[in-house]
């Protein structure tokens, strides 16, 4: 049986080609290929073409399945920035690559466990929805912990 | 810039933070503070697996002043043990308190106010430094006894107490039939309750349950007891208590055991039964250690025996996550030698190598303490700390003189120093019932329902005397008196 191609495109329409037997590690590209058969491109309106080609790198992996939980934990360590591992993570959750997922989000959370409250917000882009003396009233609460 | 991130990353993230930074990161934003205090989360939350172990330890040093039980806490990894202690803020009111036991980064202890008949339940998180009280109910009398067991169910992950009541041989020689059967009680904190178990889930009533620390040990859905069944001889064997379907289980002892003397623990995720004896050619105490494999009752093994040439093993008590025991050990050839000195160690069984934790002292001043390894959860954290779960129903018996009962009237609830104390009950707080018992005597079963601080009423329950009647009126409306003589009886 010759193996098959898929075609996908990121949020800025770049075309990424890979072959379906690994897309489909990917439970959410698996879905679709078996809802439609996914003889046209794919289109992955969320992710850019950056984060996406990392994703098929990934993807694209030779590892023996023993030596895997090391090689997605190294493939994320060399990605060390924040952005990057933000837009991988999503994109991993986004596609449903779970073992990719887990550890882009360990590595985050590992990267911003010591942050203080401004920087958790800042490398997350959430903002900051409570007054002052409403945030002092929580961080009362557990004094000690910071 | 990039568009917010979506709050399903937000969570998957958060869920892989360690308790600390919860702890901080719940002042981020309104959503994180609902996601993390929520108890879906709480319940799901495990600890990172790069988290290090943690290994509480207990002991007592008698020779100290305050005579108070020391805690200690080491972070259990491979690398540093034991350099990295920390310091456990344990609440005050367990410091005078036994501890019954550890699930789930929870860590159970009791406190038993004999006067008033009444044993309290502290469950205490040290992740989040957070502790609440369960008041234990209905005072058993001679020969009944009974034994609490704690487990968190892994679940769920609700915390729940069992109360077995049970018939002690030490204080009835008769016949056990004549007496109801056991009763079992079982706490959930989700409900708030305590409920009486189905008659058919409770032990048999020739099984009794021992009341110290290092025979009740959590492993899993299942609390074990290291029991004797009166029946047979007093045959030992352990009792089950499944967490998720309350039902009781006799696991049968292994053959091959010397039974000099016999404690369980739990070794990583499987149950150990330790077994000292005094070796015939060394004239030392050692211990063998036999392993529950794959929680099969049927498969027992002995792991190996904890043995010193030039020591005795004097108690196990507990395993570091990497499976080497705690153990205390003396170094002189007298057992008997109330002077000789003690030493905490690890075992590594392996090498038969001894590691010292530097904490010494003489034989008979270090009491038996515990050592339990758990990985830091959430638990309790949408709990009030100090809180007492249910109104606290507190009995009073005994046979007051006639002048008493007018004292114990609805105004003695009133904490005249502005406290907490504050009636709860419909009928102004308060409800006796009088018998009369003789001419000039009246037995007054009386139950007080009050809402107070948990430190107020330990203060009251600490301190008071038992003479009935003529203290109860001083201590209610005093607490902050009370509360500075507690403590020292």
């Amino acid at each position: 049986m010759s193996k098959k191609t898929l075609t996908l495109m990121s949020k800025d329409k770049q075309l990424f080609n890979i072959e379906e037997h690994l897309a489909v590690q990917s439970v959410t590209i698996r879905n679709m290929v078996k809802e439609d058969g996914a003889s046209s491109v794919i289109p992955l309106p969320r992710v850019d073409s950056e984060t996406l080609a990392l994703v098929i790198e990934y993807l694209n992996r030779q590892q023996a399945p023993e030596e895997d939980e090391d090689y997605v934990k190294k493939f994320v360590d060399e990605r060390g920035e924040i952005p990057t591992l933000l837009e991988l993570a999503q994109a991993a959750l986004d596609l449903d690559i779970k073992k990719l997922m887990d550890a882009a989000c360990m590595k985050v959370a590992d990267l911003i466990k010591d942050f203080t409250l401004e920087e958790v917000r800042e490398a997350l882009r959430i903002e900051n929805d409570r007054t002052p003396e409403e945030e002092k009233a929580i961080r009362d609460e557990f004094q000690w912990a910071f | 810039m990039s568009p917010h991130l979506t709050f399903d990353l937000q969570i998957e993230i958060i869920n892989r933070l360690p308790v600390k930074s919860l702890l901080q990161f719940r002042s981020v934003c309104k959503a994180w503070k609902s996601l993390i205090d929520s108890s879906h989360f709480i319940a799901g939350y495990n600890a990172p697996p790069d988290q290090p172990q943690h290994l509480m330890m207990s002991y007592k040093v008698r020779e100290e002043e305050d005579n108070e039980v020391k805690y200690v806490g080491f972070v259990d990894d491979n690398t540093t043990f034991p350099q990295q202690k920390f310091f456990l803020t344990i609440p005050h009111l367990a410091r005078e308190a036994i501890v019954i036991g550890s699930s789930h980064g929870l860590f159970c202890f009791k406190h038993y106010f004999p006067t008033f008949g009444t044993e309290i339940v502290l469950l205490w998180n040290p992740a989040i430094r957070k502790s609440i009280a369960i008041v234990v109910p209905n005072e058993v009398h001679p020969p009944f006894h009974y034994v609490i067991g704690f487990g968190v169910c892994p679940h769920t992950k609700d915390p729940k107490l069992v109360k077995v009541t049970y018939i002690s041989h030490y204080s009835f020689m008769g016949r056990r039939s004549c007496f109801p059967c056991q009763q079992v009680m079982v706490f959930t904190l989700s409900s708030g309750k305590w409920r009486t178990s189905r008659s058919n889930l409770v032990p048999r009533k020739s099984i009794e349950f021992p009341t110290i620390a290092s025979s009740h040990t959590v492993i899993g859905q299942f609390i074990y007891w290291f029991a004797v069944d009166g029946t047979k001889g007093f045959r030992n064997l352990i009792m089950s208590f499944d967490l998720s379907t309350d039902e009781f289980k006799e696991i049968h002892l292994p053959n091959g055991l010397r039974k000099a003397f016999l404690c369980i623990s739990r070794l990583r995720d499987s149950l150990v039964l330790l077994d000292r004896y005094s070796n015939s050619t060394t004239d030392k105490q050692v211990c063998d250690v036999w392993m529950m494999e794959h929680g099969d009752p049927k498969a027992f093994t002995k792991l190996y025996t904890i043995k010193s040439p030039d020591a005795s093993v004097l108690w196990t008590e507990g395993f570091r996550n990497n499976g080497e025991p705690i153990i205390v050990m003396h170094d002189d050839d007298e057992d008997e030698d109330v002077f000789s000195q003690c030493a905490l160690v690890v075992y590594e069984p392996c090498l038969e190598h001894i590691m010292d934790l530097g904490i010494r002292g003489p034989r008979m001043s270090i009491s038996s303490g515990n050592s339990y390894t758990y990985m830091e959860s959430l638990l309790l954290l949408n709990h009030d700390d100090g809180h007492i779960v249910e109104v606290i129903i507190f009995t009073l018996r005994g046979d007051i003189p006639p002048c008493a009962a007018s004292s114990s009237n609805g105004d003695s609830l009133n904490d005249s120093n502005g406290g907490d104390l504050q009636q709860v009950s419909d009928a102004d707080g308060i409800d006796i019932e009088i018998e009369k018992l003789s001419k000039n005597h009246r037995r007054i079963p009386s139950k007080i329902a009050v809402q107070p601080s948990l430190q107020t009423l330990w203060g009251i329950w600490s301190s008071y005397k038992p003479v009935l009647g003529r203290n109860l009126n001083r201590r209610l409306s005093t607490p902050k008196d009370t509360m500075q003589c507690s403590g020292r009886e």
